[in-house]
C-alpha cells in the first residue's frame, strides 16, 4: 500500500476503516451483557459514524483542516497491556481497547504520510492522523478520571 | 370588622363546595374555617388587614388576577378556588421574592454540609455545657457511628466552618469522637429504645458503614434485622480499609456491639453470591439492603503486575487487618495518591520496611489523600515522589522488583480544566524494590449483584434518596452504588435507605427521607465577614498524638485524644449557626411546600446586619420580609412606636423606630414581637438554633398553620 494515486483513494481508505470501527463498536455493543456499557459501545459506534460522514464530506469537496495545536497524548495508551476484545468487558476494559484501537489507526497514518510522494496526500495523511490522535486522547482523558486513586 | 356588618349570612362556593357565611367575613377566615390551607406572611387575626405579602391570592371566578384572601370579603354568589396549578405558582413566585432578599441560614453550614446531616451546633452546644450524653445522643439522630468516624472522616463540615472567618475551622470531627469515647467510658453506652417490633424482616448484605447505618435505623423503626458479611467481623473497610492506628478495632467494635444489642443479628462469614443469593434473601426477607462497598482493587494494568510481590492496597491493608504474617521486603513502592496509599504506606513501615516511598503521577496538591495522613507519613520517614508513574514490573534474579518508572510533567489545562499528567520524553528509568503495593483505587465487584440493573462502571443502579433498585424489595446505597467515596456518605445513605425501606414495609409512597428547604448564604468565601464580628479569636484546640519515633514501632493510635477541657474551650469558640427559627419559619415552611429555589431571582444579597443591643432578643435585619407584623403590633395593639419603617418599596426596611438601638424597646413589648415575626428576623437569645429531636424520628412536614 505505499502508493496512492489520488486523494480520493485516500479518503476512500480512511472511509472504509472508519465503516470497520463502526462495526467493531456495534459488535461489541450487541455483546454487551449490561444495558449501560450496551449504549455505551452504541455511542462509540455512533462517533465513528460521524467521523465516517466528516470524511465523506471531505471527499465531496469539504476540506479537512489540521490544527495548528499538537494534540496532547497522555501515553496511556502506551503503557496499558492490550485487552482482547470479549463479551462482558468492564468499562475501564473497553476503554483500554478503543484507545489501542485509535493509537494504531494514528501510527498507520503517520506512517503513510511519512511514505506518501504526493505532498498533499502526504499531509491528508497527516491531518487524518490528528483526528486519530483526539479520538485516542478522549478515551485516555476518560481514562485518567478513572484513576481518580482514592 | 364591627358585630353589625357581620349579621345577614351571604352564601357562596369556596372549591365547589356551597357555604354561607357572615358578611363581612374574609375569604381566607371562611377557608380556615373549613380547614382549608392557605399560606400567610403579613396577616395577623389581631391587626387590620395589610395586604402586602400577596402569598395568600386565590381565584375568583369571573376576575381576571388573582385576590390576596386576608383582606378580601366574601360576596354573594362569589366562587372561589383556593388551590391550582395557577395559585401554587403565583406563591411560589411571591416566596422565591423574598427569598431573593431574604439573607441567612436555616441551617449551620456544617449541619448542612455533613452528607449525614448531624445537627453539628446542636450537639457542640451540649458539649459546651457539659452534657456528652445529651451530645451523643443528637449525633445518632443521624449518624450511629461517631466514634468510627470521629477518627476517620475527612470532615467536608470543617470546610464550611463559619468559625473559619474569625481564625480557623471547629474541630467538629473530633468532638464527635470525644462524645462518643466519653460515653462509652462511663460504661453506660447509650442504647435507644426501638419502636415497636413491626413483625417485618429485613437482609442488610455488609457490615460496613452502610450496612451498619441501615440495620441500626431500620431496628430503631421496629424491623427485626438480620446482617450478613463475608468477613470474620463487623466494620468492612473501616476495619480492613483502615490501619488501626488511625482506627483502634475496639472502637469499630464498641460501636458493633451497640447495634447488637439494640436486637440487630449478625452473621459472619457468609458471601452473597457464594453461600446464598439475592433470590434467597427476597425469599426470606421482607425487604434486602445492600451494602457491598467497592472490595475490587484497580489492577495497574502494565506489565509484570502478577509477579510476585506486587500486592494490592486493599489486599494488604486487609492481611495486615487480619494479622496475616505478611512478607513485606526492605524496600515498598506505593503506588496512588489516596488514603489507601497513605496507609499501605505507614502500615508497611510499623511491618518493619525501612524504606517506604509513594509514586504518585500528579503533584503533591492534588493528592487525592488527606494532607494530615499525608504530613503523619512524612514525618514517620515515608518519601513522596511526586510527577512519577510505573510502567512496568519485572521480576530480577534476585526476587527484586525492578519497575520501570517514567517522570511526568502537568500538561496543559484541557477544556475541562485539568491539567493532566504527560510522560516527560526519556525519563523512563528503573528502581529496585521488594514489593510494589498498588493502591489505585477499587471497582465494584459485578459478580456480588447479578440481575440487577447496573451502571457502565458496574455499581448498582439505585435511586440516590430511597436506595430502590431495579429489583422489588432490593435497596442498595454505599460504595456498591456511588463507587468508592468517604464514609460518611456511605453511613448517610444506609440511613435514607432504612427510612425508604420502612416507608416500602408500611405500604406508603417511597420517597426517602423528605428534604425541607434550607436558605444558605453561600459557601465561605461568599460569606458577608461581618458574621464574625463580636467573635475574639481563640485557637483551635491540636489533636494531641504520639511521637513519630514512638508510633511506627507499633499500631497504637496516634491521635490520642482530647480531654475534656479541651472539649469544653473548643465547643464554646462555636458560633451557633443557623437560625433559632428554622423549624417555625413560614419563610421556610412554604418554600419547601412550592418547591422554591433560593436563587431564581438573582439580585444583589442583603447586607448582613445584626442588632444584638437587646438582653433578651436579637434582630437580624438580614432576614426581615417586611411583613410590617412588628411594626403594626407596636402601633395597633401596644400604642406605642418601638419598630417603623424606613425607606419606601422594595427599599423599606423595618428598624426600631427613630434610629434606636433594638435594645431601646421595652422589655414588656419584647416578647410579643418575637412570637410574631412569621421568620427568624426577632429571636430570642436564649431560644437555640435548630435542633434535631433527641429521639429518631423520621422528621415530618408539617405546614405551621
Ligand atoms: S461555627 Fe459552629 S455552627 Fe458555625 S459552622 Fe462552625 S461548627 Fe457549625
Ligand atoms: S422583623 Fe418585623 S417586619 Fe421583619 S419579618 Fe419580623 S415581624 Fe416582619
Ligand atoms: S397579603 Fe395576605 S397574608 Fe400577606
Amino acid at each position: 500500500m505505499s502508493q496512492w494515486n489520488s486523494m480520493d483513494e485516500v479518503l476512500d481508505f480512511a472511509i472504509a476503516r472508519e465503516q470497520e470501527a463502526v462495526d467493531f463498536y456495534s459488535g461489541l455493543a450487541a455483546q454487551a451483557e449490561v444495558p449501560a456499557r450496551q449504549e455505551l459501545l452504541a455511542g462509540f459506534a455512533e462517533e465513528e459514524r460521524g467521523h465516517k460522514a466528516k470524511l465523506l464530506g471531505v471527499k465531496a469537496g469539504g476540506g479537512l483542516v489540521r490544527e495548528r495545536k499538537k494534540v496532547a497524548d497522555l501515553k496511556i495508551a502506551d503503557y496499558l497491556v492490550a485487552v482482547e476484545p470479549r463479551p462482558g468487558m468492564s468499562y475501564p476494559e473497553i476503554l483500554v481497547v478503543a484507545m489501542k484501537r485509535e493509537k494504531a489507526a494514528f501510527k498507520l497514518y503517520t506512517h503513510l504520510a511519512g511514505i506518501a510522494s504526493d505532498p498533499r496526500i502526504a499531509a491528508l495523511f497527516l491531518s487524518l492522523a490528528q483526528e486519530e490522535a483526539k479520538h485516542k486522547l478522549r478515551f485516555e482523558m476518560e481514562y485518567d478520571d478513572y484513576l481518580t486513586e482514592d | 370588622m364591627n358585630e353589625e356588618t357581620k349579621v345577614a349570612n351571604i352564601r357562596f362556593t369556596l372549591d365547589g363546595q356551597e357555604l354561607e357565611v357572615a358578611r363581612g367575613t374574609t375569604i381566607l377566615e371562611a377557608a380556615r374555617a373549613q380547614g382549608i390551607f392557605i399560606p400567610t406572611f403579613c396577616h395577623n387575626q389581631e391587626l387590620k388587614p395589610f395586604a402586602s405579602c400577596f402569598v395568600c391570592v386565590v381565584e375568583i371566578a369571573g376576575r381576571p388576577n388573582l385576590v390576596p384572601s386576608c383582606s378580601t370579603a366574601v360576596t354573594a354568589g362569589m366562587a372561589v378556588t383556593t388551590d391550582s396549578e395557577r395559585i401554587r405558582r403565583a406563591r411560589r413566585t411571591c416566596v422565591e421574592l423574598l427569598l431573593s432578599d431574604h439573607e441567612g441560614d436555616c441551617l449551620g453550614p456544617c449541619m448542612a454540609t455533613c452528607p449525614a446531616g448531624i445537627d453539628i451546633p446542636g450537639f457542640i452546644k451540649h458539649l459546651a455545657e457539659g452534657d456528652d450524653r445529651a451530645a451523643l445522643e443528637l449525633i445518632k439522630v443521624t449518624m450511629p457511628l461517631p466514634a468510627i468516624l470521629g477518627r476517620v472522616c475527612t470532615r467536608p463540615c470543617e470546610g464550611e466552618c463559619r468559625r473559619q472567618l474569625v481564625e480557623e475551622s471547629i474541630s467538629i470531627c473530633h468532638l464527635h469522637r470525644f462524645a462518643a469515647d466519653q460515653v462509652a467510658a462511663t460504661g453506660r453506652e447509650y442504647i435507644p429504645t426501638a419502636a415497636p417490633a413491626t413483625g417485618k424482616r429485613v437482609a442488610v448484605v455488609g457490615a460496613g458503614p452502610a450496612g451498619l447505618s441501615a440495620a441500626y435505623y431500620l431496628r430503631l423503626l421496629g424491623h427485626a434485622c438480620t446482617v450478613f458479611d463475608m468477613q470474620e467481623k463487623a466494620g468492612g473497610m473501616t476495619r480492613y480499609g483502615i490501619p488501626s492506628y488511625r482506627l483502634p478495632r475496639d472502637v469499630i467494635q464498641r460501636e458493633v456491639d451497640v447495634i447488637e444489642r439494640l436486637g440487630v443479628e449478625f452473621r459472619y462469614n457468609t458471601c452473597l453470591g457464594k453461600d446464598f443469593s439475592l433470590d434467597d434473601l427476597c425469599r426470606d426477607y421482607d425487604a434486602v439492603f445492600l451494602g457491598l462497598g467497592a472490595q475490587l482493587a484497580k489492577p495497574m494494568r502494565i506489565k509484570g503486575e502478577q509477579s510476585a510481590g506486587v500486592l494490592s492496597g486493599i489486599g494488604f491493608l486487609g492481611a495486615a487487618s487480619r494479622n496475616e504474617s505478611l512478607p513485606i521486603g526492605r524496600r515498598v513502592m506505593v503506588v496512588g495518591g489516596g488514603n489507601t496509599a497513605v496507609d499501605a504506606a505507614r502500615t508497611a513501615l510499623r511491618l518493619g520496611a525501612a524504606e517506604v516511598s509513594i509514586l504518585y503521577r500528579r503533584t503533591r496538591a492534588e493528592m487525592p489523600a488527606w494532607e494530615v495522613e499525608i504530613h503523619a507519613a512524612e514525618e514517620e520517614g515515608v518519601r513522596l515522589d511526586i510527577l512519577a508513574a510505573p510502567t512496568g514490573v519485572e521480576k530480577g534474579p534476585d526476587g527484586t522488583l525492578h519497575v520501570t518508572c517514567i517522570e511526568m510533567e502537568l500538561g496543559e489545562p484541557d477544556s475541562s480544566g485539568r491539567r493532566r499528567p504527560v510522560p516527560k520524553p526519556g525519563s523512563e528509568h528503573v528502581r529496585v524494590v521488594d514489593n510494589v503495593i498498588a493502591a489505585i483505587g477499587q471497582d465494584v465487584d459485578p459478580g456480588a449483584c447479578d440481575g440487577l440493573a447496573r451502571t457502565k462502571w458496574d455499581s448498582i443502579d439505585a435511586d440516590p434518596h430511597t436506595g430502590a433498585t431495579s429489583r422489588a424489595k432490593v435497596f442498595a446505597g454505599g460504595d456498591c452504588v456511588t463507587g468508592a467515596d468517604i464514609a460518611v456518605t456511605a453511613v448517610a445513605a444506609g440511613r435514607r435507605a432504612a427510612i425508604a425501606i420502612d416507608q416500602f414495609l408500611r405500604g406508603e409512597a417511597v420517597v426517602g427521607d423528605p428534604k425541607l428547604y434550607n436558605h444558605t448564604m453561600g459557601k465561605i468565601q461568599e460569606v458577608d465577614p461581618k458574621v464574625a464580628a463580636g467573635f475574639e479569636r481563640a485557637e483551635r484546640a491540636p489533636m494531641p498524638e504520639l511521637d513519630p519515633q514512638e508510633r511506627i514501632r507499633g499500631f497504637s493510635e496516634v491521635e490520642t485524644g482530647f480531654d475534656p477541657e479541651a472539649v469544653r474551650a473548643e465547643a464554646q469558640r462555636c458560633m451557633e449557626c443557623g437560625c433559632r427559627d428554622a423549624h417555625e419559619c413560614k419563610l421556610r415552611s412554604y418554600a419547601t411546600a412550592f418547591g422554591a429555589d433560593q436563587h431564581r431571582f438573582g439580585g444583589v444579597k442583603r447586607a448582613f446586619e445584626r442588632d444584638a443591643s437587646h438582653a433578651a432578643v436579637v434582630y437580624d435585619a438580614h432576614k426581615c420580609i417586611q411583613c410590617g407584623n412588628c411594626v403594626r403590633i407596636t402601633e395597633e395593639i401596644l400604642g406605642t412606636s418601638a419598630m417603623g419603617f424606613t425607606g419606601r418599596g422594595i427599599t423599606a426596611r423595618v428598624k426600631p423606630a427613630m434610629g434606636r438601638p433594638l435594645g431601646a424597646v421595652d422589655d414588656r413589648q419584647i416578647d410579643r414581637l418575637v412570637e410574631n415575626c412569621p421568620v427568624g428576623a426577632l429571636t430570642r437569645k436564649d431560644d437555640r438554633v435548630a435542633t434535631l429531636e433527641p429521639d429518631f424520628k423520621r422528621p415530618q412536614f408539617s405546614c405551621p398553620e
